[in-house]
């Protein structure tokens, strides 16, 4: 089967999830001599993770509440094929406390923190609490859910203004909204509970103080049942389209001296209180007066790579080691950060379209190469992006010694990529734009970047084209 | 595809006597079905590209086609309908869910259904059984079953075949 490494921690893993994560998990496994699962819909039967894996089992349609985001097809898919684990990858059921809880009664292994963790750290307005206890600072804010339109204008009148009310079952940026005038915070309020009912089956909502002119960083984590916690560095997210993040780097550049130790001490201090364990993200607002805590990601994210880059650090095998009780197999030393690393996020979106998600054939599709360059995908030419799941079609991410190389590296890549399909266009040409930008180069960038420059379009001003 | 629609003829209509009427009087409603059955395949065979509505009718005789837009859907390949043709029809029940198929409600019970059994719509086939719970298996059609692809106790995935059947005319 597999010439992996000898001891495996799982025999099998189910990896319940789809696109490049899926293919992803499948590899570390590989290379750790794990066998693999690949639970999937009718629409990725033949998708790269499900060639990959070495077995696959079918658990519903298309659509994600009767597949990835249905538990008891998961769980019979693993029962079925002998899996020990489950991976649940990002989104979906990775942060599902009650899955976690399942997946426990059924004497499988789910790769992420305890369900009671999950639990606590779900709940957001809980999670901002838990972690002010551990003397992190939060922002300003409604600390319980707001329920009605006289506690919303309370603690208004409380924070000011600009403030953004979110979903305490959310995360991943959606079911956000911003409330810059009086007048806007009572419709805004309503329709972000409501949208959080539909989307997360919750309809509470929290209020906190928004910066407009901050920096998202973020801290990566791994703890094990042992008590070892450790941190791998900071990520700067700051580049972002409607509070999706478009692409990362590490190290953060531009934070006053000393935040990015202040925070990633306040990321393990809080992970040893919290009795996290895993892999998990703690996620701050930096701007030139505060760094704040906002949320803890209970999962592997989107932009790990970017600290594998810098760190040399594999986090999917480090989450399996946990996940099967071992000991971590680096200690806090071992990290030595080098050099400088960032990711592109390449979605199948049309710019020209208000960035709507554009499915499609692809005829044409070759990823770059060369020094360096990691590109993260489950595309290939003749796929379909299916119109079913999210946009997200390749990760570019690249290593070098410095920023500036970097920089340069990244926009060779992007230049190399090669899309093409009936209708298929992507973020590639606005992710080259800012490469270019002089206030992204010289990493003075917020997460009002992107706001800004659509604005100045909008107003027909003089733009930037990179080459 | 095509539906029809088998009325029996009315025993009086209008006040002439219509000599159809008389003439059909002596046919029982399985002839008149036939009867109905020959004039659609008669039409079907003249007709250029599948229509999507035809409703026949003896009493007076009326014919009513319907056919796509042109360019809305795409020409179909002529089945032949009739008797015969009909029989070869295959139906088949697909797993709804990841599961375990079980063919009896309880082991040693005797089995919901065997080859060569008829079924109704709504009438269980099988029990898939997922996370403890048992899910089950109903039939959909008019049905004769011809062929079970799965064993008992065998895990099945989503949108696995499991039984296969041949349509029954409708009672």
């Amino acid at each position: 089967m597999t010439t992996g490494a000898a001891d495996p921690p799982f025999h099998t893993v189910l990896v319940a999830n789809r696109g490049e994560i899926a293919l992803r998990v499948v590899r570390t496994c590989r290379e750790m001599g794990i066998r693999t699962v690949v639970a999937h819909s009718t629409v990725d039967r033949d998708s790269a993770a499900v060639l990959a894996a070495d077995e696959r089992v079918q658990i519903g349609p298309g659509p994600a509440k009767r597949s990835y985001l249905y538990p008891p097809a998961i769980i019979e898919a693993a029962r079925r094929t002998g899996a020990q684990a489950i991976h649940p990858g990002y989104g979906f059921l990775s942060e599902d406390p009650d899955f976690a809880e399942i997946c426990a009664r059924n004497g499988l292994v789910f790769v992420g923190p305890r369900p009671e963790v999950i639990a606590r750290l779900g709940d957001k307005a809980q999670a901002r609490r838990l972690v002010a206890e551990t003397g992190t600072p939060v922002l300003p804010g409604s600390g319980d859910p707001v329920s009605s339109p006289d506690e919303i204008r309370a603690v208004a009148a409380e924070i000011g203004l600009p403030l953004i009310i979110k979903a305490v079952a959310g995360g991943g940026g959606r079911g956000m909204s911003v409330v810059h005038r009086p007048e806007d915070l009572l419709p805004a309020f309503r329709s972000a509970s409501s949208t959080a009912a539909a989307v997360f089956g919750d309809a509470r909502v929290y209020i906190e103080r928004f910066l407009p002119a901050a920096r998202h960083i973020e801290v990566q984590v791994l703890a094990d049942e042992h008590g070892n916690v450790i941190e791998l560095g900071e990520r700067n997210c700051s580049v972002q389209r409607r509070l999706q993040k478009l692409l990362e780097e590490s190290p953060a550049v531009g934070l006053p001296p000393g935040v990015a130790e202040r925070l990633r001490e306040a990321s393990v201090t809080a992970a040893r209180a919290l009795d996290y364990t895993g892999a998990g993200t703690f996620e701050f607002v930096v701007s030139a007066e505060t760094a704040a805590f906002i949320e803890v990601n209970c999962r592997i994210q989107v932009e790990h790579p970017v600290t594998e880059m810098v760190t040399g650090i594999d986090l999917v095998r480090e989450q399996l080691r946990i996940a099967a009780g071992l000991p971590l197999s680096i200690s806090q030393r071992d990290v030595s950060p080098r050099g400088a690393a960032m990711e592109c996020r390449i979605n199948a979106e049309d710019p020209e379209r208000d960035f709507a998600p554009c499915p499609g054939l692809l005829t044409e599709f070759v990823p770059p190469g060369g020094p360096f360059v990691r590109v993260d995908t489950h595309a290939y030419p003749g796929w379909r992006v299916p119109p079913d799941y999210d946009s997200l079609l390749a990760k570019v991410i690249v290593w070098a010694p410095d920023r500036d190389q970097a920089l340069a590296r990244m926009d060779r890549a992007l230049a190399e990529f090669r899309i093409g399909g009936p209708g298929v266009r992507t973020t590639a040409g606005l992710l080259r734009e800012v490469l270019a930008d002089p206030v992204f180069r010289d990493g003075r960038y917020t997460t009002s970047l992107l706001a800004e420059r659509e604005r100045e379009r909008a107003a027909g001003l003089p733009q930037l084209v990179p080459d | 595809m095509t539906g029809t629609e088998i009325n029996r003829p009315k025993s009086c209509e209008g006040d002439q006597v219509d000599p159809v009427r008389v003439a059909l009087a002596g046919l029982d409603a399985r002839d008149a079905a036939e009867a109905l059955t020959r004039g659609v395949n008669d039409i079907l065979n003249v007709t250029p590209r599948m229509p999507t509505r035809l409703h026949l009718r003896v009493g007076r005789a009326s014919v009513e086609l319907e056919w796509p837009e042109l360019g809305e859907v795409p020409e179909l390949a002529r089945v032949p309908l009739g008797a015969p043709e009909f029989a070869e029809e295959r139906l088949e029940i697909l797993a709804p869910l990841v599961g375990v198929y079980y063919v009896a409600p309880e082991p040693g019970a005797m089995p919901f259904v065997s080859v060569g059994d008829d079924v109704e719509p709504g009438q269980q086939v099988a029990i898939i059984e997922a996370m403890k719970l048992m899910n089950p298996i109903l039939a959909e059609d008019h049905a004769t079953i011809t062929e079970i692809l799965v064993d008992d106790a065998e895990s099945v995935e989503y949108g696995q075949p499991l039984i296969v059947l041949e349509p029954r005319a409708r009672p």
